[in-house]
């Protein structure tokens, strides 16, 4: 028993060495496929958000996938239908865009989010983004907890 | 496919500074960062908040600071307290897996069991 953990220790050992001396990881923010087709790779380089436009993106069902991000997020992206569903009411514009950016350039596995995605252009993703932000809130950061 | 799982492991390595270690589970995570995220995906502990809390003392470091920024894509680190303890166990995995990135969330779920994320899952979901 005491051997074939040592076993695995050391294999996994040797196994981080070689992990740790290839530095090509690519990190998912940069996307190629966002630089190929001209698309901001990250937040910082969207145009900036109309929470205005945002609202009618967020209740416009895709025509891809026939959902609105509120028949799924609920209303103000607050009442998700699924518990596996994120609130994003209120929630950082930056952070909300950004995570669309990785769906819709395929940094990030979401079967759902991805096809919602896909067909956004950096302007949409600023402006739905800007509309959840401005929503009320069901979420706190971790500052000033006892 | 190979090369996050290789990452976790080089992270793990790491990891024994921070790591919280928890009786026998998250012994088998350490020892075994290979198997570690099928094991999370196979089981679903019950979460247990006050543990969780003890966990999250990491957190804070950067989702404990209003307004505090990702550098590299810059973005601000999300709001993630009163999300559902589903959607965090399962970002909490799939940071694990590798299947979602971000080098320091990677990092930080390297060193997590099952139980853990569970753990967290049950306090962060809790917060109002």
């Amino acid at each position: 028993m005491t051997k074939t953990p040592l076993a695995i220790a050391l294999l996994a050992a040797s196994l981080a060495l070689a992990a740790c001396t290839s530095a090509d990881e690519t990190p998912a923010a940069h996307s190629a496929s966002d630089r190929a087709e001209g698309h901001s790779a990250s937040s910082a380089g969207l145009p900036p958000g109309n929470a205005e436009a945002g609202h009618k993106v967020a209740t416009t069902k895709n025509a891809e996938t026939g959902q609105a991000c509120v028949d799924c997020h609920g209303a103000g992206g607050n009442a998700p239908i699924d518990a596996t569903y994120p609130k994003l009411g209120g929630q950082y514009h930056d952070y909300i865009a950004h995570s669309l950016q990785l769906y819709r350039d395929g940094d990030r596995e979401n079967a759902l989010m991805s096809a919602q995605a896909k067909k956004l252009t950096d302007q949409q993703i600023s402006d739905v983004a800007a509309y959840f932000h401005e929503q009320p809130t069901k979420l706190r950061d971790l500052h000033g907890l006892d | 496919m190979i090369r996050p799982l290789l990452l976790a492991s080089c992270l793990t390595l790491a990891a024994p500074a921070f790591a919280q270690t928890p009786p026998a589970s998250a012994t088998t995570a350490t020892a075994m960062p290979t198997t570690a995220p099928a094991t999370a995906a196979a089981a679903t502990p019950t979460g247990d908040a006050a543990r969780g809390k003890e966990l999250t003392y990491t957190c804070q470091g950067c989702h404990g600071v209003t307004g505090y920024k990702n550098a590299y894509p810059n973005y601000h680190v999300p709001m993630i307290g009163g999300q559902s303890p589903q959607y965090l166990m399962n970002a909490l995995t799939e940071y694990q897996k590798g299947t979602r990135k971000h080098p320091t969330m990677q990092a930080q779920a390297a060193s997590f069991s099952a139980q853990d994320i569970a753990d967290i899952a049950a306090y962060l979901s809790g917060l109002k």
